[in-house]
């Protein structure tokens, strides 16, 4: 929960205004390009933490091993 | 042969493509409303992944992504913004959701409220609010779709044929086979449109500039156009002045809190097969939103080449007149651009017309015309009249309609609060749900109108849910719960 409000403020004011410049440049795109890059990709691995924490219940037991 | 004939004729072989997809798995479904309406509840990974990708992609993302990019810079992050967290709500209620609908038969949104908050009025409020949405939703992606067929054939088709082929296709394999339908052809028209997609945004930027750093720098340095400007976030505003961080932030809130409960998406929750399938689709979801970032570089290549085009939203197709592509590839975007448009109208018509039906007509029928077969009838007449209506907004009447759509999801933000009371808090009950949603869409729709009676610049979305949240609690609060029965079955679901 705190990682997902964290990431919530990145894309917002007062986190993001902090990364807002164009320099540094990262794989040729500006700051602010990749910084929305990297938080959508922060995002990704929060629900991928979610879903291998997850208990799954329901699923066979070869899928409980992963 | 002349050009646009080829690039009609790769664009009429999608069409055809699309239409065979779409017609073939309808065959295979049962004939209820559970199989038209929520694909007997068996959609697999693949298929929602792809359901729920390529229905937020629209007409807006093709033509309008581009758009932004082109003539507010930075600003256009905020589509990537909202949608990064817009979706891990659902990562929560989706599967509870879907073991709901399993359990009781529940096929919509408004059903599931309905049933928690025991409210029949609840349920009409939020069919006549998604139909007021989805109309001028589904009109935008008409006018995109007749748009690009009119810009290739150098005005050869008419707006009017170019719209009504391209939705006519859509139309039958909706009435067809319902929203598996819309899942084969999603699943097809999202890979298409990724392929696309990707290929634009890598080769324009290589093409002009030579690359994607030295398109971004030649921006950055360029005196006359302010690039360093453009290029910071949060970019400009619509008319070109920088955009506060106020404006910026809260658009970028209300988008992605109504993100998870706009109805076509909250409702495909109930086609999946298992838990497992939703969470995993939630999971994989940001991949999808990646492909905005090609999209967004389309629009970014255009601003030091192809200066002052407008209006901004119709970028894309100019780029394509200029530039000297073969003319297949021309076909292929095109065709991609078509997909777009298609894909999220065919999610959204199928939407309104169940959505119309079973929450807002059915509540007026005598019982002897609810039966299934009589209800699925139903849908089917209001996937023609929806049509028909979004087609005359979009080729006959001048209306300004996307006005209504810039509303649309303060709108629909307002239903977010009363999901998570569903689930979340025992307390809530039928009249403070009502009161709140009521308040809150009126003060959105208000200060969408009256701008100007704003305390700060924040987008009319946050004064609702402001509102929203203040009656719901406290109505709730000053008043009896629901059922013991009931709250247990949706705490614990």
């Amino acid at each position: 929960m705190a990682i997902f409000i964290l990431l919530q403020l990145g894309l917002i004011w007062p986190v993001y205004p902090l990364f807002s410049g164009i320099e540094p440049m990262i794989l040729g795109l500006p700051l602010s390009f990749a910084w929305i890059i990297f938080m959508l990709i922060g995002c990704f691995l929060l629900l991928l933490w979610y879903f291998l924490s997850d208990p799954h219940i329901e699923s066979p037991p070869t899928e409980q091993s992963r | 042969m002349e050009q646009w004939v080829i690039i009609l004729g790769i664009c009429g072989l999608y069409l055809a493509i699309t239409l065979a997809m779409g017609i073939i798995p309808g065959r295979n479904v049962s004939n209820s409303i559970s199989g038209y309406v929520a694909g007997d509840r068996s959609m697999n990974l693949l298929l929602l992944y792809f359901v729920m990708g390529a229905s937020i992609f629209s007409s807006f993302a093709f033509l309008g992504g581009p758009g932004w990019a082109y003539s507010r810079g930075a600003a256009a992050f905020y589509i990537i913004a909202y949608g990064a967290t817009g979706m891990i709500p659902l990562y929560f209620f989706g599967p509870k959701v879907r073991r709901l609908g399993e359990k009781h038969g529940f096929v919509t949104q408004a059903e599931l409220l309905e049933d928690r908050f025991n409210s029949q009025s609840l349920s009409v409020i939020l069919a006549v609010l998604s139909i007021v949405v989805f109309i001028p939703y589904l009109t935008l992606q008409m006018k995109g779709a007749g748009y690009i067929i009119t810009t290739i054939s150098e005005g050869a088709v008419p707006q009017w044929a170019g719209a009504g082929v391209a939705y006519l296709v859509v139309l039958v394999y909706v009435f067809y086979s319902g929203v598996m339908g819309v899942g084969w052809t999603n699943t097809f028209q999202g890979l298409f449109m990724m392929v696309i997609a990707w290929f634009l945004g890598l080769y324009l930027p290589e093409k002009l500039y030579g690359g994607v750093g030295e398109m971004f720098t030649q921006i950055a340095n360029s005196p006359n156009i302010n690039g360093s400007q453009m290029l910071t976030a949060p970019g400009l505003a619509a008319d070109g002045t920088p955009w506060s961080w106020w404006g910026f932030s809260s658009a970028v809130l209300v988008s992605a809190i109504g993100f998870s409960v706009w109805p076509h998406f909250f409702m495909r929750s109930f086609a999946a097969k298992s838990d497992k399938t939703m969470k995993l689709t939630i999971v994989l979801y940001p991949s999808f939103q990646l492909f905005l970032v090609p999209i967004l570089l389309i629009g970014f290549s255009a601003i030091l080449a192809y200066p002052g085009v407008q209006p901004a939203d119709t970028i894309l197709p100019f780029i394509l007149t200029q530039l000297e592509l073969p003319v297949v590839i021309i076909g292929f975007v095109c065709a991609g651009a078509l997909a777009a448009s298609m894909s999220s109208g065919d999610a959204i018509l199928h939407s309104a017309a169940s959505v119309g039906v079973r929450d807002g007509l059915a509540k007026f029928l005598p019982d002897r015309w609810n039966t299934d077969r009589k209800q699925r009838q139903l849908i089917r007449l209001f996937v023609i009249l929806i049509s028909l209506i979004a087609y005359y907004f979009a080729v006959v009447s001048n209306v300004p309609i996307v006005n209504l759509l810039l509303g649309s999801y303060g709108g629909v933000a307002q239903i977010f609060p009363l999901v998570v009371g569903m689930f979340y808090w025992r307390q809530a009950n039928g009249k403070g749900a009502l009161a709140g949603l009521c308040g809150g869409i009126v003060v959105t729709v208000l200060f969408l109108i009256y701008p100007e009676w704003r305390p700060v610049p924040l987008h009319e979305g946050i004064y609702g849910l402001i509102v929203n949240i203040i009656l719901f609690v406290s109505i709730s609060l000053a008043t009896q719960p629901e059922s013991e029965s009931q709250i247990n079955r949706y705490i614990n679901a």
